[in-house]
């Protein structure tokens, strides 16, 4: 593996990066060419869900004709009948038939097995690892979201004003938002930023007004970004007061989602979307637990989806679902699972090549009880950077990793 | 040469007057602004006495009753306490440079608490940047080293002989004093090894000398039986420290792009002060270029800046807690900077998201029994500066030094001073939240 | 604030007489004139007679006495406040007791009302002047002397009744003080609101016969038993949740989707009630509050057992106080689909499979709770430190938690000590892995019984005492009972007071009697207070660092309500099954002296 400095990619600076572009332009073949022209390259999205504790990949995405499945877990296992089936050999939990419709659709995509060389069983290790995209032992100080964000900022035509990566969620943000440059905020509460909690009635105007009168220098820049921030507070205070209630699940997943479509809504021009579900380290009294959560991640993803297709962005948006490792194959005495190692990733959304990749869960080749990693996580990042985001994915996760056709385009 | 006038004291004169705008922006980079009192009284001093005491300010007395409570809150686990005992310092104290040179340092030597999980240790090291920043940066980084803090933050607690962890030792060389580019590979492995054996228990660092590596190392090309003091003072004596730190020192108190004569002629004064801070940064405020164009209202100002800034003028009870939850989502998370790279700082600031957390500090501070500046006396501060464009004219000249755009000050005067008659303490509210969300404000 | 009340103490019995108290007039009838869509309810019936009762009783010789009352009454604000009101009553020229007994003795209501238009809702207070001549005078020397407060900002100098301000409504003139504030008089009746047309309305209902508030029946239903106290207050439950939920819901956000929880998981989880009436009752040495709401949900008495107590007679050393729940748990644990919003579903199922883990069962619900009978008693009192060579800075009181096992499931006993073990291990793990001190587990024998616990290594003679030592947390069981500890004294402690063989006789068939207590909760008192007073220097730092409030400041607030605390000997809230719906009774002991044992209940069989 090519070992560069963690800090040399990141402070190069945007001519070399526009090098390293032009470099791919001018060998490329036409197709990226071609990607590389297409202005809606800009718009994409990706918002990533992380489910935090180990998600049971194997009661999620079901190899429901592998007799080693019901054998292993003579509890927990979801009948055959019960699963929804998506294809020959693989079902979704029966709590998430809410995704049927976007499997219909050709806008769902399961990639199973999923992992990384010599799995860590240890929650805050693993998701370390899929935080920073890298496995050596240094002390991490910026993750991989943190760094596309960087790259994104030099590399694109930055909307002034606007972050490249949003966390909706609270101010402590997990470790992979860590950067080297740009500040990612975290949207705790859509009505503070929509300025709905102050009254503005008095100087709305005014600040608007005086954002726009004629400055130089610093200030002058400070003005418009000031200006673009009332824009947008305006924007979300109106589609949030206009918003259509009960379009979303109760839960606390559906309110973050609900939070994201109305920020790209209200035209923040954020690339990547960080949001987290906990609750999955279920090593007791599983069934129903999870059965609980996977309801949350499939009514919340539908939701999403719905909504954006009332707005016609459906095509501009991904949502990649992933969590620090699957959980073991067979069951404990608890009726729960123990922490494993490669489980399955959910990609959904207008530009996912639907379908199943990789085949259903691999109980042939355990390793040790677990699932062995097939393929690499960093695999999964490297094309939705470079074929959904268009970013050097070499760059940004520190090494080449090959790519899979997960995407339409 | 000019080299030798680039730091040049500055000499007031009739088209250059040290004034208000001057005094304010002296109290601005030195501390973080304050009311017109302590700006007159700079004005009366001169620049070069003006910057002198509020260098050498002593410790203020009047802090010691906070930092007796937070002794008390310090036996909890509650993050946001310690936060809102460096932030209530900051707006109370009467020795603001003291805390700027610690967020300086802060932002210098970043650790997090994120990682380091202890009150204790990361209290001790804001005290070590607070107590001894002013001095040599020589000793300040030596006990940097073997800061509990620093030693769980950059993994020195798990290096040992045989088995020595660069973490240190590379952002030693790369962010702490040299800047990348200036060493080998070689040279890292062979200053980590320096730092092996130390232990932390209960937030205090501790030798734990079967862990050391006492052995021969080549660092520079020069070879000894190096310890952790003798590394650093190899990274202080090779010729890139001191430009390093002339830069990041002049990016965070002067200006954003300091022209390269100036970075030299204050990496020559650290030279000749043997990096005595208290000492150049004296120079630096009493020199013409910081009195120049080129150094006025060019920084974006930090949220603490900002934030402690406003509070400062305002009065009134600091809600620490609120402050520190407001510094936060302005980007700034105190005491948990985001890598240890510290904070970009300047146009890095700037979002529309912390943008709008600006204004609804804004909101927040100048509102009714606020949660932040509560009991605030809006009448005092404008009893204090009366002015003959009435109500505008007064907070303009107390918060901006009238540094606002001719037709931005008409259109106040039109809102505000139509009657020409005093406002009520409604409509001053509303004047001062205008202003303080002006971009001019935001500009250090 | 503190100062506020200590001052009002002063002014209001320094230098008053004893006057013959006017009789009372039995129910005001006020409610005639407020909107029969109230959402809220208030009412003083007499005040003149509550203001007399006061002054008889104790209470005010006793805060007189408190030392912080000096201190806070000759200071700032508290001083400013009394010079203030002696000013007042200059500009009244009559002395303030006639004062308040002419302008509002007979009578004072309140109701609150929504308000179509965003804003803060619309309140209408009216009250009953003793003498309607003294009303006059008392409101116009508010409005030339104080500083009337508006909604939003203080305004200077003396109220302008402006003429534009000013609207002839019939014979009764109805007056704008400041942006939001009106009043109107008529004859013996003052009417106060933030709203114009609200007093319109209300002088409206002059003529009616009946009255709109008593047609509404939740209201009327609710009220009329508590008809005559010292104070009454009504509170439209299913009104305001229906009002004011979608609001709390906008309010809430993804971290924190509190407001709305609380007003859902309030309602459904322990009222299911249209509607709660309260009462408050002050008897010179005592204050009864007592709070009815409507039927219980059909759930609910599923979950509720039958009165059977059977609980020991714990009074530990330094016993701060104890609550007791006669539920059945399982019950509600199967039922909280029903109870708690679908939100926290999740969280049950969270919390099962953590427990679960612990337990090393499948479910809680059907390997765990079944086995335990309905009863669990909490005990909480502060420690002694005398196992440690200081006392840590933060002190957490401690608590046990008393459960018992059904005399058939004695198996389960195991279980919970497994689970103990477990927990305590899995915590060491966790710290170790953190590089912190980690639990170590012990045991030791108390006459026949083993109490297992667990501690941290000792701390370093030099070393600050941190908080976790705090913790011992402690296991072990006597007969029927189980005892889980925060620490291993307060196990020791508990275990020793335990009966040998405790009955359990528990038939959880049979129904509910009417006015089966429950839950109670008591509080004594002085230990509340000392577990306070010994925690002090830590509620000051929180409120410096907080609230930015100076030490003495900080310092003068806490000594305040200490002292204030010192007055109350016990509290003791219950929870009541009665056939109508669930009575919350809080009675507040204000007798000196020394306090009884602080569990009340006893076996009753």
């Amino acid at each position: 593996m090519i070992n560069l400095s963690r800090r040399e990619l990141l402070t190069a600076s945007a001519g070399a990066l526009a090098a390293e572009l032009l470099y791919n332009t001018a060998s490329g073949p036409a197709q990226w060419l071609a990607r590389a022209a297409s202005r809606a390259a800009g718009d994409r999205v990706i918002v990533i869900l992380q489910l935090t504790g180990g998600n049971d990949g194997l009661n999620t995405c079901i190899p429901i004709e592998d007799d080693r499945y019901y054998r292993a877990r003579p509890s927990l296992a979801i009948g055959k009948g019960a699963s929804v089936k998506l294809t020959k050999e693989l079902g979704l939990h029966p709590s998430m038939s809410g995704l049927r419709d976007l499997w219909d659709r050709g806008e769902m995509a399961i990639i199973n097995n999923v992992g990384y060389p010599q799995p860590d069983r240890s929650h805050f290790r693993s998701m370390e690892i899929w935080h920073t995209a890298r496995l050596d032992d240094i002390a991490p100080s910026v993750g991989w979201v943190g760094r596309t964000a960087d790259a994104c900022a030099h590399t694109l035509q930055k909307k002034e004003g606007f972050a490249p990566a949003t966390h909706v969620g609270s101010t402590e943000q997990p470790l992979s938002l860590l950067s080297e440059g740009v500040i990612i905020p975290s949207i705790v509460d859509i009505e503070r930023s929509a300025l709905k909690s102050i009254d503005l009635t008095k100087t709305e105007n005014l600040l608007d007004s005086l954002a726009l009168k004629k400055r130089g220098g610093l200030s002058g820049w400070l003005a418009e970004e000031a200006r673009d921030a009332y824009g947008f507070s305006r924007k979300l205070r109106n589609i949030s007061n206009n918003r259509k209630k009960n379009k979303y699940p109760p839960s606390a997943l559906g309110r973050k989602l609900a939070t994201v479509s109305t920020l790209m809504e209200a035209g923040l021009t954020s690339r990547i979307y960080h949001i987290e579900a906990d609750g999955f380290d279920t090593h007791a009294g599983q069934a129903e637990a999870h059965a609980f959560l996977l309801e949350e991640v499939a009514s919340g993803a539908a939701a999403f989806f719905n909504d954006l297709r009332e707005r016609g962005s459906a095509e501009n948006v991904t949502l990649m679902v992933f969590s620090e490792f699957g959980r073991r194959v067979r069951e404990n005495a608890s009726a729960g699972t123990d922490h494993g190692a490669a489980g399955p990733m959910l990609l959904f959304g207008g530009g996912v090549k639907g379908g199943s990749h990789g085949g259903a869960p691999d109980l042939e080749n355990l390793d040790d009880g677990d699932v062995t990693m097939k393929i690499d996580f960093r695999s999964v990042y490297a094309s939705v950077l470079e074929h959904w985001l268009q970013l050097p994915a070499k760059e940004i996760l520190g090494g080449s990793f090959e790519t899979l056709s997960l995407f339409k385009t | 040469m000019s080299f030798d006038n680039t730091l040049k004291p500055f000499v007031p004169t009739a088209t250059r007057p040290f004034d208000e705008r001057a005094g304010a922006h002296l109290l601005r980079r030195a501390g973080f602004g304050g009311s017109r009192d302590e700006i007159l009284e700079l004005i009366k001093e001169g620049p070069a006495a003006a910057a002198e005491r509020l260098v050498n300010a002593p410790p203020d007395s009047a802090l010691v009753e906070l930092d007796e409570t937070l002794d008390t809150a310090l036996s909890g686990n509650d993050i946001e306490n310690l936060r809102a005992w460096w932030l209530l310092r900051m707006v109370r104290t009467a020795a603001p440079f003291r805390e700027k040179l610690a967020l300086f340092l802060h932002g210098h030597f970043a650790t997090a608490q994120r990682k380091v999980q202890s009150l204790r240790a990361m209290h001790a090291q804001i005290k070590l940047f607070l107590n001894k920043g002013s001095g040599s940066f020589r000793s300040t980084a030596k006990d940097v080293a073997r800061d509990a803090a620093m030693l769980i933050y950059l993994d020195g607690i798990k290096s040992e002989k045989g088995k020595p962890n660069e973490n240190f030792a590379r952002e030693l060389m790369e962010l702490f004093i040299l800047g990348r580019g200036q060493y080998s590979e070689l040279d890292i492995r062979e200053a980590a090894r320096a730092f092996t054996g130390w232990r932390v228990d209960g937030g205090r660092a501790r030798r734990f000398t079967p862990a050391f590596d006492a052995g021969v190392k080549t660092i520079f090309n020069k070879t000894g039986a190096f310890g952790p003091g003798e590394v650093v003072d190899l990274c202080i004596e090779h010729p890139a420290s001191a430009p390093f730190l002339a830069k990041k020192i002049l990016r965070f108190f002067v200006c954003p792009e300091p022209p390269e004569e100036i970075v030299n002629a204050v990496a020559r004064e650290l030279r000749e002060q043997d990096f005595a801070i208290g000492s150049v940064m004296i120079k630096i405020f009493q020199s013409d270029f910081f009195y120049s164009d080129a150094a006025y209202r060019v920084n974006v100002k930090s949220p603490v800046e900002f934030t402690v800034g406003t509070l400062r003028i305002l009065g009134g009870r600091i809600g620490g807690h609120a402050l520190a939850r407001a510094v936060a989502e302005m980007g700034q998370n105190l005491l948990d900077p985001p890598s240890v790279k510290g904070w970009d700082g300047h146009k890095s600031w700037i979002h529309a998201a912390t943008w709008l957390a600006r204004v609804q500090f804004v909101f927040s501070a100048t509102q009714q029994g606020g949660p932040l500046a509560r009991d605030f006396e809006v009448k005092k501060l404008f009893d204090n500066n009366s002015h003959q464009d009435g109500d505008v004219g007064a907070a303009l000249s107390l918060l901006l030094q009238n540094d606002a755009p001719a037709e931005v000050r008409e259109e106040l005067l039109n809102h505000y001073n139509v009657k020409k008659e005093r406002n009520g303490d409604a409509a001053r509210r509303d004047l001062l939240r205008v202003i303080l969300t002006m971009p001019e404000f935001h500009c250090a | 604030m503190l100062r506020i009340i200590f001052a009002c103490f002063a002014v209001s019995f320094a230098g008053f007489q004893e006057r013959a108290v006017r009789p009372a007039s039995g129910v005001s009838n006020l409610c005639n004139f407020l909107p029969a869509d109230s959402i809220a309810y208030f009412e003083v019936s007499n005040p003149g007679a509550l203001l007399e009762k006061l002054k008889k009783s104790a209470v005010p010789e006793r805060v007189q006495s408190l030392p912080s009352y000096q201190q806070n009454i000759k200071t700032g604000e508290g001083l400013r406040f009394i010079t203030g009101i002696a000013a007042l009553r200059a500009a009244l020229g009559i002395d303030l007791e006639p004062a308040f007994h002419g302008a509002f003795g007979r009578g004072i209501a309140a109701s609150i009302t929504k308000n179509p238009k965003p804003g803060p809702p619309h309140a209408l207070l009216v009250s009953r002047a003793g003498d309607p001549t003294v009303l006059l005078k008392v409101r116009d020397a508010l409005a030339e002397f104080a500083q009337v407060r508006s909604f939003g900002e203080w305004h200077e100098g003396p109220v302008q009744v402006k003429k534009k301000n000013m609207k002839q409504f019939g014979d009764v003139e109805i007056v704008g003080t400041g942006e939001e504030l009106f009043h109107a008089i008529a004859g013996d009746l003052l009417f106060i609101s933030n709203h114009r047309a609200s007093i319109e309305a209300a002088l409206d209902r002059f003529e009616l016969t009946e009255a709109p508030l008593m047609k509404n029946d939740k209201f009327a239903g609710a009220i009329r038993s508590f008809l005559g106290r010292d104070v009454i207050a009504w509170f439209d439950f299913e009104q305001f949740t229906k009002l004011y939920a979608p609001n709390l819901r906008e309010r809430e956000t993804m971290d924190e989707p509190f407001p709305a929880l609380l007003v859902g998981g309030v309602k459904q989880a322990f009222l299911g009630s249209a509607w709660l009436a309260g009462s408050l009752q002050f008897n010179g040495s005592s204050v009864d509050v007592t709070l009815d709401t409507s039927a219980l949900p059909e759930l609910s008495k599923a979950t509720f057992i039958p009165d059977i107590v059977n609980i020991p007679n714990i009074n530990v050393r330094r016993q701060i106080g104890t609550f007791t729940i006669r539920r059945d748990v399982n019950a509600f644990w199967n039922d909280h689909e029903g109870i708690v919003l679908p939100e926290l579903d999740a969280e049950f199922s969270k919390f099962n499979t953590t427990a679960a883990t612990i337990f090393g069962v499948r479910r809680m619900d059907e390997d765990v709770f079944p086995k335990l009978t309905p009863v669990s008693h909490f005990i909480v009192a502060r420690q002694s430190y005398s196992n440690l060579p200081k006392a840590p800075k933060v002190k957490i009181p401690a608590f046990a938690v008393l459960l018992q096992v059904k005399e058939d499931s004695k198996k389960i006993t195991e279980g919970f000590r497994r689970a103990f073990q477990t927990a305590i291990a899995l915590s060491a793990a966790d710290a170790a892995q953190k590089g912190r001190a980690a639990l170590g587990l012990t045991e030791e024998t108390v006459g026949e019984q083993k109490i297992y616990y667990s501690t941290y290594p000792d701390p370093e003679e030099d070393e600050e005492v941190a908080l976790e030592y705090n913790f011992s947390p402690a296991f072990c069981s006597k007969g029927n009972y189980l005892i889980v500890s925060s620490t291993h004294e307060l196990a020791r402690d508990v275990i020793l007071q335990l009966p040998a063989a405790p009955r359990t006789e528990v038939n959880v068939s049979e129904p509910a009697k009417a006015s089966s207590t429950l839950d109670e909760l008591y509080i004594h008192g002085p230990e509340a207070m000392r577990a306070l007073d010994e925690n002090s220097a830590g509620i000051i730092a929180n409120a410096m660092l907080e609230n930015g409030k100076s030490k003495a400041q900080a310092s003068r607030e806490l000594a305040g309500i200490v002292d204030l605390a010192s007055l109350v000997r016990s509290a003791a809230v219950r929870s009541v099954a009665t056939p109508s719906g669930m009575q919350f009774q809080l009675k507040i002991d204000l007798e000196p002296g020394p306090v009884t044992p602080a569990v009340e209940s006893r076996p009753r069989k």
